[in-house]
Parts: C-alpha cells; sequence; structure tokens
C-alpha cells in the first residue's frame, strides 16, 4: 500500500532522480519501544508529535530531500508498524517537515485475521515483498540504493538479501531456500519470487546503515559485508555519504547543525562518532583531509557555531588513529541460510546453566 | 539541571586481563548510567579497536588516544617508564594533567601508575606524600549511605612514612571519608602494635602527638592489627608497607575463609546440606568482601583523581573502578583533599 503523489511532488517530476533512500521506521527513523506489551500499548496511543526520532534521522532526510532544480532523491518508507497507524506516523512526518514518496505499513490486521500469526511478528517476508513490489512499480531500476533500518529486527539480513537480488548476485534457487529457511507463508513467498524472477539485474546498493539502536556490537554485521555500516546516530551516516561523494561539505555540516539544535549534540559526541568510523576503517584519513580542504576553501553553513567545524576536524584529527590498518577482511558472499540458522541457535540459547557457590 | 561533563582517561593495557576486560567494562559504562560522562581509551589502538568491534558501546562517548608502548606487570617500574615515555599509564597520566580528562583509572603495574602520577601531576600543597587509600568490608556501617566499608591508607604508595606523612594521610583519609562516604567527622586511628601512645616504633610515638594534637582531626588513638577488620574506626593510618601487609592479610583471610568451607562442603553430606542453607548468606559475605566490588584505590595528595584497581581486575572490577572515578570527580575529591590539607 503506498500513498498517492501529493500536488506538490507533481512539481518535482521533471527533476530526474539520482538516488534511492529505502528506510525502516521503528528504531531507525522514530525511537520507539516496543520490547514489552506496555511498550506496545504506549506506541499505539502516542500523539505525532509526542514521538521522537533518532538523532540526525530529521537532519539527515532533510539533506536527502533538500530541493535542487538539476536532480532530486527518492525516499521510501517500509515499517512494521499496522496499517492503522498511518494517519499518526504521515502527521509525524508532516510535523517533521519529512515529504516520502511512498510509505509501506505492514497489514498486521488482516495477518491475525487470516491465521497468519508467524508473519505478525516475522519481517522477512514482508519488507522483501514490499522491497520488490515498491521496486517493480518506478523505473529507477539503474539508479543507486542506500538503504536504512536498525539492529532490533532483521534489516541488514532483509536488506542484503534485497541488496544481491537487485544487482544479480543471488540466484532464484538460494532466494527460495532463504525463504523456506525464514518460514515465510507460501502465498508471500511467490509473490517474492514472482517480482524476483522479473527484476532486471542492474540495480545497485551502495551502503546499508543500521541504526545500532540494541548497541549490538558492529562485527556482529561483517558476515554480511562490508557495504553495512552500523551506525550510532546520523552524522554518522552523512559522513559516509560525504565520504561516497553522494553528500556535499555544506549537507554533511547541516546534518551537524540539526544534531547541535534539535537532539542537544556536542562537539564531543560528533567528534567521537567520526573517530569510530576511522576506527572501524569505514573512513580513512584521506577523508578527513578532504573535509578539512573542503572546510578551507569552501562556504561553512552557519548552522554551526563559527569555528565549530574546525574545531570538530582538529580534535578528531588529533585522535584520529595513527596505526595503518587495513579495512577488515571479509570472506564473502554471505552464507543467507547459514546466517539464518545460526541467529536462530543463539536465540535458543539463551538459558544458562546457574552455578552454586561451592559448585 | 545537566551535570558538568567528565572525562575519564583508562590505561587500557593495564592489567592481567588487558585490554579485553579492560575494554568490555568501557564499552558496557558507556552505554549506562550519566551521559555526561565520556571515557578515553589510552593504549594499542588496534588493539582497542578490535575489542570495541565486538563489544556493545556508545562510540559517542568513546574515544581512543593510541599509546606505544605500556608497563608490564613484572617490569621494575622506575626503569619502565624511563625507557617507555610513550606507556599508557603515562599517557593517561598526562592528559589529566594537561586538562584533557578529570580522572585516570588503571589496573596495570601499581608501582608504575603511581610514579607516573607522581612524574606528570602535582602534589597538593601541604601534601608531604601522595597515598593510596583503600577500602576493605566491617560488619559496622557508618554514615548516611550505611557504608560497611571502612579505610586504610597507605596501602603502598611509598614504603616508609615520617610523622608527618602520616598526619598528611590521616587528614587526606579525613576529607575522602567525609566527602565520598558522607562521614561528617570520620574516626581516625594510627595502627601500631599497642594501643599505648608511648609504645611502638619512633615515629608512630611521634606521629600520635601530632595526630592528638591536631586541631580537625577526630583521633582516637592507636588501634592494633585485630582491630582493622572490627571497624570501629572510620579512616586507619599507616605507612605504605605495613597497610599493604594488613590489605593483603585481610584478603587472603577471606579467601582462605571459603576455601574451608568448600573443603567442608566436599567432605560430608551434613555439612554440604548445612552449607547449603547457609549460601545465601555465604553469598552475601563474599560479595561484601570480593575486592571486584570496590573497584580500586584512590591515590591521594595529587592534584587528580587516580584510581588504582587490581591488577587481577576483570570486567566487573574495572566497571566498579570507573565508578568510583566518576564518583570520586563527581563530589570534588581533589579541591576537598587539598582543603583538608590547608586546614
Amino acid at each position: 500500500m503506498t500513498s498517492e503523489p501529493s500536488v506538490d511532488m507533481q512539481k518535482d517530476i521533471e527533476v530526474p532522480v539520482v538516488h534511492v533512500y529505502r528506510w525502516d521506521l521503528d528504531k531507525t527513523y522514530l525511537q520507539t519501544e516496543f520490547d514489552s506489551v506496555r511498550d506496545l500499548i504506549r506506541t499505539a496511543l502516542q500523539k505525532p508529535e509526542d514521538k521522537a526520532t533518532v538523532p540526525g534521522a530529521i537532519a539527515l532526510l532533510r539533506e536527502i530531500k533538500r530541493p535542487s532544480d538539476d536532480e532530486r532523491s527518492l525516499v521510501t518508507f517500509i515499517s512494521g508498524s499496522p496499517t492503522q497507524m498511518r494517519r499518526v506516523l504521515e502527521k509525524k512526518f508532516e510535523i517533521d517537515g519529512i515529504r516520502p514518496d511512498a510509505f509501506v505499513l505492514k497489514p498486521t490486521l488482516e495477518n491475525i485475521l487470516k491465521g497468519r500469526f508467524k508473519a505478525v511478528r516475522g519481517q522477512v517476508g514482508y519488507k522483501l515483498e514490499a522491497l520488490l513490489r515498491i521496486r517493480s512499480e518506478g523505473t529507477y531500476e539503474r539508479i543507486p540504493e542506500t538503504l536504512f533500518g536498525d539492529d532490533a529486527e532483521q534489516d541488514a539480513f532483509i536488506y542484503s538479501v534485497y541488496a544481491d537480488l537487485i544487482s544479480g548476485q543471488l540466484g532464484l534457487d538460494v532466494l527460495r531456500d532463504v525463504l523456506v529457511e525464514a518460514e515465510v507463508y507460501a502465498t508471500t513467498m511467490e509473490k517474492i519470487m514472482r517480482f524476483a524472477a522479473h527484476l532486471q539485474p542492474v540495480g545497485s546498493v551502495d551502503r546499508i546503515f543500521i541504526n545500532l539502536d540494541r548497541r549490538s556490537p558492529p562485527g556482529r554485521f561483517l558476515t554480511l559485508g562490508p557495504r553495512i555500516v552500523p551506525i550510532v546516530n546520523y552524522f554518522q551516516a552523512a559522513l559516509v555519504l560525504y565520504a561516497d561523494g553522494t553528500f556535499t561539505m555544506p549537507s554533511l555540516i547541516r546534518v551537524a547543525g540539526g544534531m547541535l539544535a534539535q537532539d542537544d549534540y556536542g562537539l564531543m559526541e560528533l567528534a567521537n562518532s567520526f573517530q569510530d568510523l576511522l576506527r572501524r576503517r569505514i573512513l580513512t584519513t584521506d577523508d578527513l583531509e578532504r573535509l578539512e580542504n573542503d572546510l578551507s576553501g569552501g562556504d561553512v553553513p552557519d548552522v554551526v557555531p563559527k569555528g565549530f567545524a574546525e574545531k570538530l576536524v582538529g580534535r578528531v584529527r588529533a585522535l584520529a588513529p595513527r596505526s595503518e590498518v587495513n579495512a577488515r577482511e571479509w570472506q564473502g558472499p554471505p552464507n543467507y541460510i547459514e546466517i539464518l540458522r545460526s541467529d536462530r541457535a543463539m536465540k535458543e540459547a539463551v538459558t544458562q546453566k546457574k552455578t552454586g557457590l561451592f559448585s | 539541571m545537566a551535570e558538568r561533563p567528565i572525562t575519564i582517561a583508562i590505561d587500557a593495557m593495564g592489567g592481567y586481563h588487558a585490554p579485553a576486560d579492560v575494554v568490555a567494562a568501557v564499552a558496557q559504562a558507556s552505554q549506562v548510567g550519566d551521559e555526561s560522562v565520556y571515557f578515553l581509551l589510552v593504549g594499542d589502538e588496534v588493539r582497542i579497536s578490535d575489542a570495541l568491534y565486538q563489544a556493545g558501546h556508545n562510540p559517542e562517548r568513546i574515544s581512543v588516544v593510541h599509546a606505544g608502548s605500556f608497563v608490564q606487570l613484572g617490569e621494575p617500574a622506575a626503569a619502565a617508564l624511563e625507557q617507555k615515555r610513550d606507556a599508557s599509564v603515562a599517557m593517561a597520566c598526562a592528559l589529566v594533567a594537561h586538562g584533557d580528562a578529570d580522572a585516570v583509572v588503571t589496573a596495570g603495574h601499581p608501582g608504575a601508575a603511581v610514579l607516573a602520577a607522581l612524574e606528570h601531576l602535582k602534589m597538593l600543597p601541604g601534601a608531604t606524600r601522595a597515598a593510596l587509600a583503600s577500602v576493605y568490608p566491617t560488619p559496622r556501617a557508618r554514615g548516611p549511605q550505611n557504608d560497611r566499608l571502612g579505610l586504610i591508607l597507605d596501602v603502598g604508595a611509598t614504603m616508609r612514612a615520617r610523622p608527618e606523612d602520616l598526619v598528611c594521610f590521616a587528614s587526606m583519609g579525613s576529607a575522602y571519608a567525609r566527602v565520598v562516604k558522607g562521614i561528617e567527622r570520620p574516626r581516625v586511628a594510627l595502627l601500631s602494635n599497642s594501643r599505648e601512645a608511648r609504645v611502638g616504633p619512633p615515629e608512630i610515638v611521634a606521629a600520635y602527638e601530632l595526630l592528638r594534637a591536631h586541631p580537625s582531626l577526630n583521633f582516637y588513638g592507636n588501634v592494633e592489627g585485630d582491630e582493622i577488620p572490627k571497624g570501629d574506626y572510620d579512616v586507619i593510618v599507616c605507612e605504605g608497607f605495613v597497610g599493604d601487609v594488613a590489605l593483603k592479610l585481610l584478603e587472603g583471610t577471606g579467601e582462605a575463609a571459603f576455601e574451608l568451607a568448600r573443603s567442608a562442603y566436599e567432605r560430608k553430606m551434613a555439612w554440604r546440606m548445612g552449607l547449603r542453607l547457609l549460601s545465601g548468606g555465604l553469598k552475601k559475605i563474599k560479595t561484601a568482601t570480593d575486592f571486584e566490588e570496590y573497584g580500586g584505590a584512590p591515590l591521594l595528595g595529587v592534584d587528580g583523581v587516580v584510581i588504582l584497581a587490581h591488577p587481577k581486575s576483570r570486567k566487573k572490577a574495572v566497571g566498579n573502578a570507573l565508578k568510583l572515578a566518576i564518583k570520586n570527580v563527581r563530589a570534588g575529591l581533589t579541591e576537598q583533599v587539598a582543603h583538608a590539607l590547608r586546614e
């Protein structure tokens, strides 16, 4: 279910699309709690104005959607929230000044009524089908995509499968095995297989950003490959997009400015976030140097205090890694079946035997 | 009102279980508690980064400062620090000296930690010597927090102490008990081999007279070794050599008691059942006597908060040392000790 394009959006249609951003909603854009029944009820009853966003998410999305005469980006949201939440969530987007190009919600009530209880909690079938369906509805097969998810569910896994599918690196046979292993319902599986069969293998996913809402170890995602970038705030995402050439220096500074103004961030948090990416070898000192050059040669937006950006870079420079270490080695491609099985085994192995004082 | 941001420098390479357990403790601390606390991990950047990569943490509150070397536990401290100018413990102390951090936590070589602190941090005016202050469990609850921990100093910052050093230790220990434990007038005692004022080595006899005449100390007199664990006094003062021996004796006695209980448990069915019935209480005693629960010993007398954790510290002990460092910084320990020394 996608939203109809608004009248304002029609104006954009002439401007070429250069990038597609696909977002999850809960714990990726919104700071949603759903770990207990009480959390679920509170979230369901929450007013749009009371819903909090993940630090930097609004600033980053505003930069992504910043109007330009030459190019534009598409933003789609695929959420695990039920369709009944649409009005509240759309109001929240309106308050934040964000206008998604598509917004998909989960048919939870329909799943319950049909007795498809595994689909109520499961995300693999729902999200993969939604991603492929939206892609099939557009005409942007060759446009690079960037995906945003979190570590609470299986976003990293689902996005990786999607990325390998649209680039032709995952065959239909393996896909079917993955869907069987993920216990996807047969009807959903058929839809996914149908979409996958009609894919032109010309797509590419540059980056998959995973917001570490649960503070998972970043190393947990290495099995899925280096395109997965675990982050703790959207300044980190903006830095990577800047390093990739997708964002300009002013865009990066505006995201930092948004976080200073709206999210109560300071120099320490931003500098440490920058250093974290250098430590993980996602960024290099070349990226830091490029930013230094851009700052000295370009107009720094006045959304941050005077001299702030230079101070930030100075602090990162002072703490930049001194050792020359290459990026972490990855033995790809991912074995999706094995990943699903080990995830399941890990969940099952939560009970630990208590040891006594003397035994 | 938001609290003042503070930064703790951690010697990531210090201790038998470094850097893994030290980094794990910092990783955990970064996810909980006071959000205005930041951590500077000092040590081998690659090893620290690898450990962080495998641990859930909040990188917004952690940064890493590379140190090219570290002092190993078996090394002669002074020579090692002389040779390794970029040792992690020295760099961590330098960060405090330069105002980049508010406190140092190390589980590394205790001698090297004391020497590094003395090299980089100034002595507080009036402090004749620095002292390591350690808490130990006692049966008596004290202060508004019903704290069952006594304080003993010096436990090894220096070997010998002059009478005026012991008075300095008493002032610093009192300030610590007042600031950190909230005891208004801490009871101070001098460790000796007799309760008699005129018995004992000359420096103890002289120290007794100085302490008795001190206007701002609540001095109770001399105590013998058997009174340390009873906990009738809040601060026990002694020279470093004696304090170190006394503290290790306390630790060893606790461990030996549990060894005895363990062997009894294995020997007779009746004893086993009895110990099982008592296991809840014994666990509490074990927790109360476990050094991991207290985290570390503050080095008093220097211009900065320095916490020395046990070299055997695992993640939990390092985590408690971090908590202690935060508490000491928040309480303005250095300023309060300086104030006490001025009186």
